[in-house]
Protein backbone atom coordinates (compact mmCIF):
# COMPACT_ATOMS: atom_id res chain seq x y z
CA UNK A 1 0.00 0.00 0.00
CA UNK A 2 1.63 3.48 -1.29
CA UNK A 3 1.38 6.38 1.77
CA UNK A 4 0.05 9.37 1.26
CA UNK A 5 2.77 11.77 -0.04
CA UNK A 6 5.52 8.86 -0.96
CA UNK A 7 7.17 9.30 -4.48
CA UNK A 8 7.35 6.65 -6.70
CA UNK A 9 9.81 4.93 -9.04
CA UNK A 10 10.74 7.02 -11.93
CA UNK A 11 9.13 5.44 -14.90
CA UNK A 12 10.88 6.66 -18.59
CA UNK A 13 9.33 6.66 -21.97
CA UNK A 14 11.32 7.19 -24.95
CA UNK A 15 9.29 9.44 -27.25
CA UNK A 16 9.18 8.61 -30.54
CA UNK A 17 7.52 9.93 -33.92
CA UNK A 18 5.87 7.00 -34.38
CA UNK A 19 3.98 7.14 -30.85
CA UNK A 20 3.52 10.64 -31.01
CA UNK A 21 1.75 10.40 -34.44
CA UNK A 22 -0.66 6.93 -33.49
CA UNK A 23 -1.59 8.53 -30.54
CA UNK A 24 -2.65 11.96 -32.78
CA UNK A 25 -4.40 9.36 -35.29
CA UNK A 26 -6.36 7.71 -32.61
CA UNK A 27 -7.64 10.71 -31.33
CA UNK A 28 -8.25 12.31 -34.43
CA UNK A 29 -5.54 15.09 -35.01
CA UNK A 30 -4.42 16.61 -37.58
CA UNK A 31 -1.31 13.92 -37.52
CA UNK A 32 0.45 15.41 -40.77
CA UNK A 33 0.85 18.47 -38.13
CA UNK A 34 2.78 16.46 -35.68
CA UNK A 35 4.96 14.13 -38.24
CA UNK A 36 5.83 17.32 -39.33
CA UNK A 37 7.41 19.04 -36.06
CA UNK A 38 7.83 16.31 -34.00
CA UNK A 39 6.02 17.86 -31.10
CA UNK A 40 3.05 15.75 -29.59
CA UNK A 41 -0.38 17.04 -28.87
CA UNK A 42 -0.62 18.28 -25.34
CA UNK A 43 -2.86 15.05 -23.99
CA UNK A 44 0.09 12.78 -25.43
CA UNK A 45 1.28 13.44 -21.72
CA UNK A 46 -0.72 10.63 -20.59
CA UNK A 47 1.12 8.29 -22.63
CA UNK A 48 4.55 9.07 -20.94
CA UNK A 49 2.54 9.78 -17.41
CA UNK A 50 -0.17 7.39 -17.18
CA UNK A 51 2.19 4.16 -16.34
CA UNK A 52 3.67 5.42 -13.15
CA UNK A 53 0.43 6.87 -12.18
CA UNK A 54 -1.39 3.34 -12.81
CA UNK A 55 1.62 1.31 -11.03
CA UNK A 56 0.80 3.45 -8.12
CA UNK A 57 -3.22 3.28 -7.99
CA UNK A 58 -2.89 -0.72 -8.50
CA UNK A 59 -0.42 -0.14 -5.26
CA UNK A 60 -3.33 1.59 -3.23
CA UNK A 61 -6.08 -0.82 -4.47
CA UNK A 62 -6.79 -3.78 -1.55
CA UNK A 63 -8.28 -6.27 -4.44
CA UNK A 64 -11.12 -4.25 -5.52
CA UNK A 65 -12.30 -4.52 -9.04
CA UNK A 66 -12.55 -2.03 -11.91
CA UNK A 67 -12.00 1.50 -10.59
CA UNK A 68 -13.51 4.83 -12.14
CA UNK A 69 -11.83 7.46 -13.45
CA UNK A 70 -13.56 10.49 -12.14
CA UNK A 71 -11.57 13.31 -12.63
CA UNK A 72 -8.40 14.98 -14.51
CA UNK A 73 -5.99 18.01 -14.43
CA UNK A 74 -3.57 18.77 -16.90
CA UNK A 75 -0.67 21.14 -16.74
CA UNK A 76 2.02 22.13 -19.24
CA UNK A 77 4.99 23.34 -19.54
CA UNK A 78 8.08 22.47 -22.03
CA UNK A 79 7.08 20.81 -24.73
CA UNK A 80 7.75 17.22 -25.52
CA UNK A 81 9.41 16.10 -29.09
CA UNK A 82 10.18 13.25 -30.52
CA UNK A 83 13.83 12.21 -29.04
CA UNK A 84 12.61 13.26 -25.37
CA UNK A 85 13.01 10.73 -22.78
CA UNK A 86 10.22 11.92 -19.77
CA UNK A 87 10.28 10.36 -17.17
CA UNK A 88 7.82 10.56 -14.46
CA UNK A 89 7.30 10.11 -10.65
CA UNK A 90 3.63 9.65 -9.14
CA UNK A 91 1.98 9.63 -5.65
CA UNK A 92 -0.62 9.25 -3.82
CA UNK A 93 -1.82 12.62 -3.10
CA UNK A 94 -5.14 12.24 -0.65
CA UNK A 95 -7.35 9.90 0.15
CA UNK A 96 -11.03 10.20 1.48
CA UNK A 97 -13.96 7.12 2.16
CA UNK A 98 -17.46 8.22 1.67
CA UNK A 99 -20.24 5.46 2.16
CA UNK A 100 -19.09 2.91 0.25
CA UNK A 101 -16.29 4.59 -2.11
CA UNK A 102 -13.02 5.09 -1.93
CA UNK A 103 -11.63 8.43 -3.76
CA UNK A 104 -7.95 8.32 -4.43
CA UNK A 105 -5.97 11.44 -5.85
CA UNK A 106 -2.81 11.01 -7.28
CA UNK A 107 -0.54 13.47 -8.79
CA UNK A 108 2.52 13.09 -11.54
CA UNK A 109 5.22 15.09 -12.27
CA UNK A 110 7.03 14.76 -15.72
CA UNK A 111 10.41 16.26 -16.78
CA UNK A 112 12.31 15.80 -19.79
CA UNK A 113 16.27 14.62 -19.82
CA UNK A 114 17.37 17.97 -19.48
CA UNK A 115 15.44 18.72 -16.47
CA UNK A 116 13.11 20.90 -17.49
CA UNK A 117 8.91 20.27 -15.90
CA UNK A 118 7.39 19.18 -18.91
CA UNK A 119 3.98 18.72 -17.28
CA UNK A 120 2.28 17.59 -13.65
CA UNK A 121 -0.74 15.84 -13.16
CA UNK A 122 -3.58 15.52 -10.99
CA UNK A 123 -5.40 11.32 -11.30
CA UNK A 124 -8.80 11.44 -9.06
CA UNK A 125 -10.36 7.34 -9.48
CA UNK A 126 -13.47 5.92 -7.38
CA UNK A 127 -12.62 2.36 -5.58
CA UNK A 128 -16.43 1.83 -5.69
CA UNK A 129 -17.00 -1.54 -3.44
CA UNK A 130 -19.30 -3.76 -5.72
CA UNK A 131 -17.55 -2.78 -9.05
CA UNK A 132 -19.13 -0.31 -11.49
CA UNK B 1 -11.83 36.91 -28.03
CA UNK B 2 -14.42 38.40 -25.75
CA UNK B 3 -15.77 36.90 -22.09
CA UNK B 4 -18.63 35.43 -22.95
CA UNK B 5 -18.17 34.89 -26.70
CA UNK B 6 -18.74 31.20 -27.58
CA UNK B 7 -15.74 29.10 -28.97
CA UNK B 8 -16.28 27.08 -32.14
CA UNK B 9 -17.92 23.84 -31.21
CA UNK B 10 -16.18 20.73 -31.74
CA UNK B 11 -17.75 17.33 -33.76
CA UNK B 12 -16.19 14.34 -33.64
CA UNK B 13 -17.70 10.66 -34.33
CA UNK B 14 -15.12 8.24 -32.92
CA UNK B 15 -15.35 5.14 -35.58
CA UNK B 16 -16.29 1.90 -34.12
CA UNK B 17 -13.06 1.16 -34.10
CA UNK B 18 -12.08 4.22 -31.58
CA UNK B 19 -11.65 2.08 -28.14
CA UNK B 20 -9.38 -0.09 -30.28
CA UNK B 21 -7.04 2.29 -32.01
CA UNK B 22 -6.83 4.89 -28.84
CA UNK B 23 -5.63 1.23 -26.78
CA UNK B 24 -3.32 0.37 -29.38
CA UNK B 25 -1.94 3.92 -29.10
CA UNK B 26 -2.42 4.99 -25.10
CA UNK B 27 -1.57 0.96 -23.69
CA UNK B 28 -4.63 1.42 -21.68
CA UNK B 29 -6.15 -2.19 -22.82
CA UNK B 30 -8.77 -2.29 -20.26
CA UNK B 31 -11.44 -4.90 -21.53
CA UNK B 32 -14.54 -2.74 -20.51
CA UNK B 33 -13.38 -0.78 -23.60
CA UNK B 34 -12.68 -3.22 -25.92
CA UNK B 35 -14.55 -6.61 -25.19
CA UNK B 36 -18.61 -6.80 -25.19
CA UNK B 37 -18.66 -9.94 -22.73
CA UNK B 38 -15.85 -7.48 -20.19
CA UNK B 39 -18.20 -4.74 -20.27
CA UNK B 40 -21.26 -6.45 -19.34
CA UNK B 41 -19.64 -8.08 -17.06
CA UNK B 42 -18.90 -5.11 -15.42
CA UNK B 43 -22.63 -4.06 -16.08
CA UNK B 44 -22.29 -1.64 -19.09
CA UNK B 45 -24.16 -2.18 -22.16
CA UNK B 46 -21.17 -2.18 -24.14
CA UNK B 47 -17.81 -1.35 -24.64
CA UNK B 48 -17.25 2.28 -23.56
CA UNK B 49 -14.81 4.90 -24.55
CA UNK B 50 -11.54 5.75 -22.70
CA UNK B 51 -12.40 8.98 -20.65
CA UNK B 52 -9.24 10.17 -21.57
CA UNK B 53 -10.25 9.72 -25.50
CA UNK B 54 -12.99 12.14 -24.48
CA UNK B 55 -10.58 14.82 -22.67
CA UNK B 56 -8.15 14.99 -25.79
CA UNK B 57 -11.45 15.83 -27.76
CA UNK B 58 -11.94 18.71 -25.57
CA UNK B 59 -8.11 19.65 -25.46
CA UNK B 60 -8.48 19.82 -29.36
CA UNK B 61 -11.39 22.17 -29.21
CA UNK B 62 -9.92 24.29 -26.73
CA UNK B 63 -6.69 24.69 -28.15
CA UNK B 64 -7.42 25.70 -31.48
CA UNK B 65 -9.63 28.45 -29.41
CA UNK B 66 -6.55 30.01 -28.32
CA UNK B 67 -5.01 32.03 -31.70
CA UNK B 68 -1.50 31.07 -31.00
CA UNK B 69 -1.85 30.63 -27.55
CA UNK B 70 -1.16 26.92 -26.54
CA UNK B 71 -3.10 24.97 -24.42
CA UNK B 72 -1.23 25.11 -20.52
CA UNK B 73 -3.98 24.12 -18.06
CA UNK B 74 -7.05 21.44 -18.38
CA UNK B 75 -9.69 20.42 -16.02
CA UNK B 76 -12.20 17.70 -16.34
CA UNK B 77 -15.27 15.77 -14.46
CA UNK B 78 -15.83 12.92 -15.91
CA UNK B 79 -19.73 12.58 -15.88
CA UNK B 80 -21.16 10.15 -18.18
CA UNK B 81 -20.28 7.07 -19.96
CA UNK B 82 -19.41 7.87 -23.62
CA UNK B 83 -19.95 5.22 -26.63
CA UNK B 84 -18.31 5.05 -30.18
CA UNK B 85 -20.02 5.15 -32.93
CA UNK B 86 -22.01 8.45 -31.85
CA UNK B 87 -21.59 11.63 -32.46
CA UNK B 88 -19.67 14.12 -29.38
CA UNK B 89 -19.99 18.04 -29.60
CA UNK B 90 -17.63 19.53 -27.39
CA UNK B 91 -18.47 23.19 -26.75
CA UNK B 92 -17.19 26.49 -24.68
CA UNK B 93 -16.92 30.04 -23.77
CA UNK B 94 -14.40 32.34 -22.94
CA UNK B 95 -14.59 32.74 -19.22
CA UNK B 96 -11.70 35.52 -18.99
CA UNK B 97 -9.49 37.34 -21.11
CA UNK B 98 -6.12 38.57 -20.23
CA UNK B 99 -2.90 39.62 -21.44
CA UNK B 100 -1.81 36.51 -21.10
CA UNK B 101 -3.96 34.18 -21.64
CA UNK B 102 -7.82 33.49 -21.71
CA UNK B 103 -9.77 30.56 -19.82
CA UNK B 104 -12.47 28.85 -21.25
CA UNK B 105 -15.25 26.89 -19.63
CA UNK B 106 -16.02 23.66 -22.15
CA UNK B 107 -18.53 20.78 -22.08
CA UNK B 108 -18.42 17.64 -24.00
CA UNK B 109 -21.83 15.97 -24.79
CA UNK B 110 -22.95 12.55 -26.47
CA UNK B 111 -26.69 13.15 -27.31
CA UNK B 112 -28.23 14.05 -24.37
CA UNK B 113 -25.43 12.76 -22.19
CA UNK B 114 -22.84 15.03 -20.64
CA UNK B 115 -19.43 12.95 -20.77
CA UNK B 116 -17.80 15.63 -19.42
CA UNK B 117 -19.01 18.88 -17.73
CA UNK B 118 -17.48 22.27 -16.30
CA UNK B 119 -14.29 21.58 -17.69
CA UNK B 120 -12.00 24.32 -17.62
CA UNK B 121 -9.10 25.27 -19.54
CA UNK B 122 -6.03 27.83 -19.63
CA UNK B 123 -4.04 28.74 -22.34
CA UNK B 124 -1.44 31.34 -22.35
CA UNK B 125 1.74 32.06 -24.39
Amino acid sequence: MSAVGEWSEEHGVDVTTEQIVDYARATGEDVLRFEQDGVAPPMFAVIYAAPAVWRTVLGCLRGEGPVIHAAQELEWFAPVRAGDRIATRARLDHEAVDGGKRTLRFRSVSHNGGGELVSRGLWTVLVPEGGL
Amino acid sequence: MKVGEEIRPLRHTPGPDATRRYAEASGDHNPIHLDPEAARAAGLPRPILHGLYTMALVARCAGRAGDGKELRRLAVDFRALGFPAEEIEVSGVVEEVSASGLSLRLVARQGRRRLIRNASATLAE
